[in-house]
């Protein structure tokens, strides 16, 4: 890897950050003028960690302040909200914004301080509670529409990154309520309840593999396995890797090297590098299957954790070398696939008109004459990744401090 | 038994009784109370794609449960047309079917609670697609029906937010 380059995209991820910050709080998905010119609750608090990654603690706390003050009487994190904090959302539920929403709090209660959680204590309140509600007490997890992609005929019913989004974010209210003097420990149960049967439930023993969804169509259903869309995905999808990603497990629990050696085995991408998101097959590809950043980070991290420094490089080396000006895509992919996604969807009769604008955003942009579709350039979320991923990784491998760490842990070992 | 789909039959079964027993305005009335009453409990939001200064919705969220009751129930109940026409009278509404009147009321409660207006241009979310407009409505928000109609070749419903 480039480390210099890999220097200055850390750089130029951290003036995108602040150059996509509204002076309300709320930080665009891509800027004003592109495709998502709105505040997502997954997105946002994904930019809110890589924020405080960057040591921006203003900008992740007025982002923080934005989130909480958008939500709804229902206590529900809006799907999409404008620069006002209005909620916008057109979509079905996505609960997994919620549990983020709470992680990212706890995350800059530990290292700020708790003072925003005292204040926006009854704003915490209604979210654990909302997650509450939509948890199934047959199973104990949470019920799911939508999840990371934002696809429910994968992700109706008890998806795995919602359901870890959503257990971490209890776990870091529970903290929170315990550095406050709240008596938290219903909540505490609960998450211990969630975490465990994501632990069981959504994990295949014989495949030694989590997986990404029991698929079930009504939270209510009993019992589940009467529900009609009874049945499970075990399909290879990043999202499996959500369980360390939110600390429910160590990234060196077997379970999780397992998982992760199974996605970069069926979701690297053979022609052109990169993580893919989840298999072809699946066919929801807008702009042509292909590698995505973000997961690509999500999963460097994992490697840096293990201290797998080979792979770490791959994986981060490559966001570094397809980082177009500095500035990384929501995805990318050939030419070819491109075309290909265009005629299945126009032949099938669903090509939406808004998708033209996504279409002359690839055409437009400089790598398409490098034979590269590169959709939404830069889209935010995959610039915090990197910003996580980077400092996990220089931390960890590059200069003086990886050395103490490393004594440190042999410290503690002994 | 899908118990979703038979809840909104028996929500347009109990419009149809409404106005056979109390009349198109008393049904009016309810059906604008039971969605003012949602609209607060969903709290403040805007709906929609905007475009330019409008706001617009590619597909009606309610056209399914319509479609799917009148293949049951046969043909558009004439209670459906005196409560469309009831709507007529009033300039808040391009209602081109039933459930624009429940829509819209939800809409405007949302609007309202997020301190702002809305004005119901024009929809078309109906088995012949046919396009009811809201006159006053385009007057106000400085557009021509040709202006609407070029919109409403590619979507649904057409509102304006203040």
């Amino acid at each position: 890897m480039n480390l210099r380059e890999a220097k200055k995209l850390y750089d130029s991820s951290i003036e995108i950050i602040k150059n996509n910050q509204h002076k309300n709080g709320g930080f665009y998905a891509s800027p004003p003028g592109t495709r998502y010119p709105f505040i997502y609750a997954r997105d946002h608090s994904i930019v809110v960690l890589g924020a405080l990654e960057a040591g921006l603690v203003d900008e992740a706390r007025r982002g923080l302040e934005f989130i909480l003050a958008a939500q709804k009487p229902t206590g529900e994190m809006p799907q999409r909200c404008d620069v006002e904090g209005t909620d916008t959302s057109y979509k079905e539920l996505q609960i997994d914004g919620n549990g983020l929403v709470l992680y990212a709090l706890g995350k800059y209660c530990q290292k700020v301080d708790y003072e925003i959680a005292e204040e926006f204590w009854k704003n915490v309140e209604l979210v654990v509670n909302y997650i509450l509600k939509n948890r199934n007490d047959e199973i104990n997890l949470v019920h799911t529409i939508n999840s990371i992609h934002e696809y429910p005929a994968y992700e109706h019913g008890f998806e795995i990154f919602a359901n870890s989004a959503c257990c971490a974010g209890l776990i870091e209210a529970v903290k929170m309520g315990n550095a406050l003097g709240k008596d938290v420990k219903r909540w505490d149960q609960e998450a211990e309840l969630i975490k465990r049967n994501i632990l069981t439930r959504l994990y295949n023993p014989r495949k030694r593999t989590f997986i990404k969804n029991i698929r079930i169509k009504e939270m209510g259903s009993r019992p589940l396995g009467y529900d009609p869309y009874a049945s499970t995905v075990g399909d290879p999808d990043a999202a499996e890797y959500a369980p360390a990603y939110f600390e429910l497990l160590n990234d060196r629990d077997l379970r999780v090297i397992n998982t992760v050696r199974r996605i970069d085995a069926a979701l690297w991408d053979q022609e052109l590098g990169g993580l893919n998101r989840y298999p072809e097959a699946w066919n929801r590809n807008n702009g042509g299957y292909g590698p995505w950043p973000h997961f690509t980070c999500q999963v460097a991290r994992h490697f840096v954790n293990i201290g797998d420094d080979d792979r770490a490089e791959v994986y981060l080396g490559w966001v570094v070398d397809i980082a177009s000006d500095y500035m990384l895509p929501e995805h990318l992919s050939t030419i070819e696939r491109f075309d290909e996604w265009i005629d299945s969807y126009s032949a099938a009769g669903i090509m939406r008109d808004d998708k033209v604008v996504m279409i002359e955003g690839i055409k437009s942009h400089p790598k398409w004459q490098e034979g590269f579709a590169y959709v939404v350039t830069p889209l935010i979320w995959p610039h915090a990744e990197y910003i996580r991923a980077y400092k996990s990784y220089e931390d960890m491998f590059l200069g003086g401090e990886s050395l103490q760490a490393l004594k440190r842990q042999a410290t503690v070992s002994r | 038994m899908d118990v979703r789909k038979i809840v909104s039959e028996a929500f347009l079964m109990a419009i149809i009784e409404g106005v056979r027993k109390d009349g198109p305005e008393k049904t009016f009335e309810w059906i604008e109370h039971v969605a003012d009453n949602l609209g607060e409990k969903e709290g403040p939001g805007l709906e929609g794609d905007p475009k330019g200064s409008l706001n617009c919705l590619h597909i009606c969220p309610f056209a399914n449960a319509l479609q799917e009751f009148l293949i049951k129930y046969g043909e558009t109940p004439p209670e459906f047309m005196a409560l469309l026409d009831s709507a007529d009278r009033d300039d808040t509404f391009a209602a081109s079917n039933v459930f624009c009147i429940f829509h819209h009321t939800i809409r405007t409660k949302r609007a309202e609670l997020a301190g702002r207006k809305v004005y119901h241009l024009a929809s078309s979310a109906n088995a012949e697609r046919k396009t009811a407009y809201n006159e006053k409505a385009i007057e106000a928000a400085n557009m021509t029906k040709a202006d609407i109609d070029e919109l409403m070749e590619k979507t649904v419903c057409v509102f304006k937010y203040e």
